[in-house]
């Protein structure tokens, strides 16, 4: 359908096919809206506020509450870092430390730091529970629980910091 | 002070940081909730619920954004979300069968009477044009507020026009029906 035919078919009423060629055609709907006296009476009609009631300032006061960061988010995050912790130390330096790649101090990169760190998390289960893949793939799962609970400690303490180095 | 020094103090839990906020922002957000809303009582139920749900997740804005943007987006969804919860209008709206309202109509029109006929309007249709001539949002923004698709939306929007030209052809010339 052209165009003209479109618009003209939908100024004098509904009609279907001339809707679904409007709602392909940026053209036709910005005709039909500046040609529409009623936009231009609705726009001069825009509500403007003038006072704001002051019930609205006090009321959000009065039900805000300051925000603190959660002992029990604290709490999960610190033993996560102690369990971490351990399992490092435990896989790399008395378990099994032929498994890990590089030690830390000469990782040459980035990527070299994270492969480490994860053949490191990894290394006590893969010792202890070779023979058992759902145990380590609950570790694994276990492993990513607690790196969650780091990022949300982190967004809840952490927009200072954004805000500093942005 | 600025927005991001308000926000901050706000997030450490110095009321002087939401006491800045309000008073730079409670005007704006007001206004949007009550032309979205259409009545003073819940614009300024909606205008609380807003700041203190932009307040709880603080964690969630991004610095490098406008903070008023980003709060008058809240609005904007708080608002629409208020509006689906509505009853539906009792009464039916009969669509004009044109777009255009005579001219005789338009004139005989003031703003209280306008604002009287596009609060008659189902919430959807109201929340369209509300947001399509009061707030000025482009028709892609307001599909996607409203979860459709940008060709659904402009169809919508002029069939909205044409329920209220309905509405104010009856009220101010009932003869021309």
């Amino acid at each position: 359908m052209q165009c003209e035919e479109a618009r003209r078919r939908l100024r004098s009423g509904e009609d279907v096919e001339a809707e679904a060629h409007l709602a392909d055609c940026a053209t036709c709907f910005a005709v039909l809206e500046a040609g529409d006296p009623l936009a231009g009476v609705l726009r001069a009609a825009r509500p403007e506020v003038r006072e704001v009631p002051a019930t609205i300032s006090a009321g959000v006061l009065r039900r805000w509450r300051a925000p603190r960061v959660s002992w029990r988010l604290g709490l999960a995050a610190a033993a996560s870092l102690l369990l971490v912790a351990a399992v490092l130390a435990a896989s790399t330096v008395w378990l099994a430390p032929a498994t890990v790649a590089k030690p830390l101090g000469v990782a040459s990169n980035a990527f070299d730091i994270v492969a480490t760190i994860v053949n490191g998390i990894l290394a006590v289960p893969r010792v202890l529970f070779a023979d058992r893949p759902a145990v380590i793939a609950g570790y694994a799962v276990l492993v990513i629980i607690v790196c969650g609970l780091w990022v949300r400690l982190y967004q809840s303490i952490a927009f200072q910091r954004r805000r500093v180095t942005r | 002070m600025d927005d991001l020094a308000a926000v901050d103090l706000t997030r450490r839990g110095d009321r002087r940081g939401p006491e800045w906020l309000l008073a730079r922002y409670q005007m704006s957000v007001y206004t949007l909730t009550y032309r979205m809303l259409g009545n003073q009582a819940d614009a300024e139920d909606a205008t609380q619920e807003v700041f203190l749900r932009a307040f709880q997740r603080l964690h969630q804005y991004r610095p490098s954004e406008p903070f008023g943007g980003w709060l008058t987006g809240i609005a904007r969804h708080y608002s629409i979300d208020v509006l689906r919860q509505r009853r539906p209008a009792a009464d039916l709206v009969e669509p004009s069968s044109s777009v255009d309202v005579e001219r005789t109509v338009l004139d005989r029109l003031d703003r209280a009477r306008v604002q009287a006929a596009v609060n008659r309007l189902p919430h959807r249709e109201r929340t369209l044009l509300v947001l399509r001539y009061w707030e000025d949002q482009p028709v892609d923004r307001i599909a996607h507020l409203l979860g459709m698709s940008e060709g659904a939306a402009k169809v919508a929007l002029l069939r909205a026009r044409r329920s209220l030209a309905g509405i104010l052809t009856r009220e101010v010339a009932p003869d021309a029906v």
